[in-house]
């Protein structure tokens, strides 16, 4: 019965999903550092309020794919992008969007956590801070909500004012996801969120993005297949900046359609 | 093999014991400088006995219509300034006498110490401290009271009666004085009738507080200190000229460490008396730390912004590769071309046009036209710029690529990432800079020689007057007063006692404001700690 509710057997397949419950559609979307292309034509729909994993080896080009969604890209001098990707239905490479915005649309988690030096309750407030935002009472709400949607509030309300530093790197990486969520964005991007963390904090992390599925959009790069498997709804395998498979997680686990996605989920490749 | 080995190993004996002993004799160095200048400095401050000498001085004379040269006993209470006045070596000595009421104020007298026939050290012998800052050596005999003849050993206690008709002097002079002569002045400008009764109520007013001052004058003027001179001569001294009395023969250790503190503090506390000889150097410590002080100022906010410039936007090419090349050599250049430049931009190009703007009625007159306090820290300012500018670069780039992306991910732009995580992360980096600054810019005196610093200043650059902070006079500088001391006084005199004990003073400047500054650094370095390891 409770694995009939899971929701490995309820998420719809990819090609049936309507308009209305795409978050991010990618139109051939090609990437270049210098002279060389880092992503091939990749088109691909990312479902609304859906946790989509992105796996791949390393060096294929997944941090690539998803810096592109929050233009992280165009910190880079060189970098040159060909194609679309559409969010609310827009394309964001238009020269006429406002890039900050996207961003507090679009939150970014990194690999290792990256609190800022000042206090746990600067920390969450920061974006907000930068939209002008200094009513106490509303920041105090927005950091109670934000933590305690991170699953972090038990641990920190008494010390909100002491320096993030002081946390744990496990506290540290649920005080970054707060930080994204204080924005209420619509997609919240995970880039490889546990590999610097222990096991209980990446099982604390999981279960996180297991609860926040209901209200956001999100993608997850990860190096873990079996993270990959238990957290997400629907999964692409990216190799050499080729998208090689996407599909229902369900789908990709057990029945590849590729023969390159079942030897590098079978751990024979990468 | 096992001899290959061998000589590797001695090798590297050898390398170890070569930078060992270099960096010895680095610490060697560090300490003679330390030791020499603390010790000549302190040694300035010490009680020194004091003698009296008989001298047999020829004298060119006349007897009947021949000339002829005379041996004549002079007697003198001195001060004798070779410390080893008793061995054998000594060949002349220098005699510091009193320099109260003296022509040759502060100049030692050189004598053979062949012409020396008698020395002693009196206990009884006094040495007179003046308000002026002179000094007189004399055996005290009695003092002269209005009511009565008082022992010379209750000196003290009629001092502290002294010190209070001097502080009834000074009320009267600033609180009903001066006051009333601003009226008076202010009245006569308006032309007030001299009938007027506000006239002369004031007039009035002002004679009777001129004749009580006249009145407590005379009561000052009745107590007088009597002493014997070496010659036997009695002399009767003003006790209201008097600033202390200590026997440097009779004085235990007790009141030596207390004259010796009284006198460290009368150095940094006190303005210069007697040509700088005397007195204390506190327009020169005041005038040196402004000085470091507005050359901060001025500076960081120079050095951090074209560092942001520098570290942030400025694209990878030649041209600021080149522009950061300049930046280093700017280090390089000598501070003398720095004073140069700024005495022909700064007083003469940009002051004189300020001058023609703001006083374009006088053509003469030279407010910023001329070198002042403005002119002198904006040179400096400009000298360690470079220092700034290198340092605030490292900090900036010091600064984690991890964390400028959390911002940029949160909506920050390129500005508010700078400012909000960047810079308060820089902070450390840059006071290292500002550190180095400091260090080079209190130390540096080749510029402020052209750009208004003066052997003596008259004002203060801070005062009461409107508007507060007159950064267009010239000021006084420690590293100048040593420079001036160095090149005016006879070796041996009283200057060069001072000289050291300015150069003291200049290091203990230089250590203090330095350690300001990496305190301040630590403390922001240890907020950030954890991006540094």
């Amino acid at each position: 019965m409770d694995a009939l509710d899971s929701p490995l057997f309820t998420v719809p397949k990819l090609n049936s999903l309507a308009k209305s419950d795409i978050a991010i559609e990618v139109n051939d979307l090609a990437l270049y550092f210098g002279q060389r292309k880092v992503l091939h034509e990749i088109s691909m729909r990312i479902p609304k309020n859906k946790v989509t994993a992105i796996i791949g080896p390393s060096g294929c080009g997944k941090s690539t794919l998803i810096g592109c969604f929050n233009r992280l890209n165009d910190l880079h001098q060189d970098c040159r992008i060909e194609g679309q990707v559409i969010i609310g239905e827009r394309n964001i490479f238009h020269h006429k969007q406002n890039v900050p915005e996207l961003r507090t649309k679009v939150g970014m988690v990194f690999q290792r956590p990256n609190p800022f030096p000042v206090s746990v309750y600067e920390n969450v407030v920061y974006g907000l801070r930068i939209k002008g935002i200094s009513d106490r009472r509303l920041l105090d709400n927005v950091v109670e909500n934000a933590l305690i949607k991170a699953a972090l509030w038990d641990e920190v309300k008494d010390n909100l004012f002491d320096s993030a530093l002081l946390l744990s790197t496990g506290q540290q990486q649920r005080l970054v996801i707060a930080r994204a969520l204080a924005l209420e964005p619509e997609i919240l991007i995970l880039d490889e969120p546990t590999s610097a963390l222990d096991p209980i904090s990446t099982l604390l992390i999981e279960e996180l993005i297991n609860d926040l599925r209901s209200q956001f959009t999100v993608i997850i790069v990860t190096h873990n297949l079996q993270q990959a498997a238990r957290v997400s709804d629907y999964t692409a395998f990216l190799h050499q900046g080729e998208l090689i498979e996407y599909s229902d997680t369900d789908t990709i686990f057990t029945l590849p359609a590729q023969q390159q996605t079942e030897a590098y989920i079978t751990g024979r490749y990468g | 093999m096992i001899k290959a080995f061998w000589a590797d190993q001695e090798k590297e004996h050898f390398a170890i014991i070569l930078s060992g002993s270099l960096v010895c004799l680095v610490i060697i160095a560090l300490l003679s400088i330390v030791a020499l200048i603390v010790s000549r400095g302190l040694a300035h401050f010490w009680v020194q006995p004091a003698y009296f000498v008989n001298i047999n001085e020829s004298v060119q004379g006349q007897t009947g219509s021949n000339a002829e040269q005379f041996l004549v006993g002079r007697k003198q209470y001195a001060i004798i300034q070779n410390r080893d006045v008793a061995s054998d070596k000594v060949k002349r000595v220098w005699l510091q006498e009193s320099t109260y009421m003296e022509a040759n104020s502060g100049k030692p007298t050189v004598v053979e110490k062949s012409q020396i026939t008698y020395l002693d050290k009196p206990e009884r012998l006094a040495k007179i401290g003046m308000t002026d800052g002179s000094f007189l050596l004399a055996i005290p005999k009695q003092i002269q009271t209005p009511a009565s003849m008082a022992s010379a050993s209750e000196f003290h206690v009629i001092q502290e009666q002294i010190e209070q008709l001097r502080e009834q002097v000074v009320e009267i002079q600033v609180q009903h004085l001066s006051p009333l002569h601003e009226l008076l002045a202010e009245m006569r400008i308006r032309e007030v009738e001299a009938t007027a009764p506000a006239y002369i109520k004031a007039v009035q007013a002002y004679q009777h507080w001129d004749s009580r001052l006249t009145e407590l004058q005379q009561a000052l003027s009745r107590y007088s200190l009597v002493v014997s001179l070496a010659d036997g001569r009695e002399m009767s001294v003003p006790l209201a000229d008097t600033h202390y009395m200590q026997y440097p023969n009779a004085a235990n250790i007790f009141e030596k460490l207390y004259y010796f503190i009284s006198q460290i503090w009368l150095f940094v506390s006190d303005s210069p008396k007697q040509a700088i000889t005397a007195g204390g150097v506190f327009p020169a410590l005041f005038g040196t730390v402004l000085m470091v002080m507005l050359m901060t100022i001025m500076v960081t906010p120079l050095g951090v912004l074209a560092a942001i410039y520098l570290a942030e936007y400025a694209p990878n090419n030649s041209v600021v590769s080149i522009i950061r090349i300049a930046v280093s050599n700017l280090a390089g250049v000598p501070s003398i071309v720095y004073g140069v430049f700024g005495l022909g931009f700064f007083v003469y190009t940009v002051g004189g046009h300020l001058d023609s703007l703001i006083f374009p009625e006088k053509s003469d007159v030279a407010v910023f036209g001329a070198p002042g306090l403005l002119w002198a820290s904006l040179t400096m300012a400009l000298l360690t710029l470079p220092v700034v500018i290198v340092s605030t670069e490292e900090g900036l780039r010091r600064v984690p690529r991890t964390l400028r992306q959390g911002s940029y991910a949160l909506g920050a732009t390129k500005f508010e990432t700078i400012r909000l995580i960047v810079l308060p992360m820089a902070t450390p980096g840059i006071m290292t800079g500002v550190i180095l600054a400091i260090a080079r810019g209190a130390g540096e005196v080749a510029p402020l020689l052209m750009l208004g610093a003066v052997k003596f200043a008259l004002l203060l650059p801070i005062d009461a007057e409107f508007p507060y902070i007159h950064l267009e006079r010239q000021f006084m500088h420690l590293g100048v007063l040593i420079y001036d001391g160095a090149f005016h006084s006879q070796f041996g005199g009283g200057e060069a006692g001072l000289m050291f004990a300015a150069c003291m003073l200049l290091l203990v400047v230089v250590l203090v404001l330095n350690t300001i500054a990496v305190r301040i650094r630590n403390r922001l370095r240890n907020q950030y700690q954890i991006f540094n390891g």
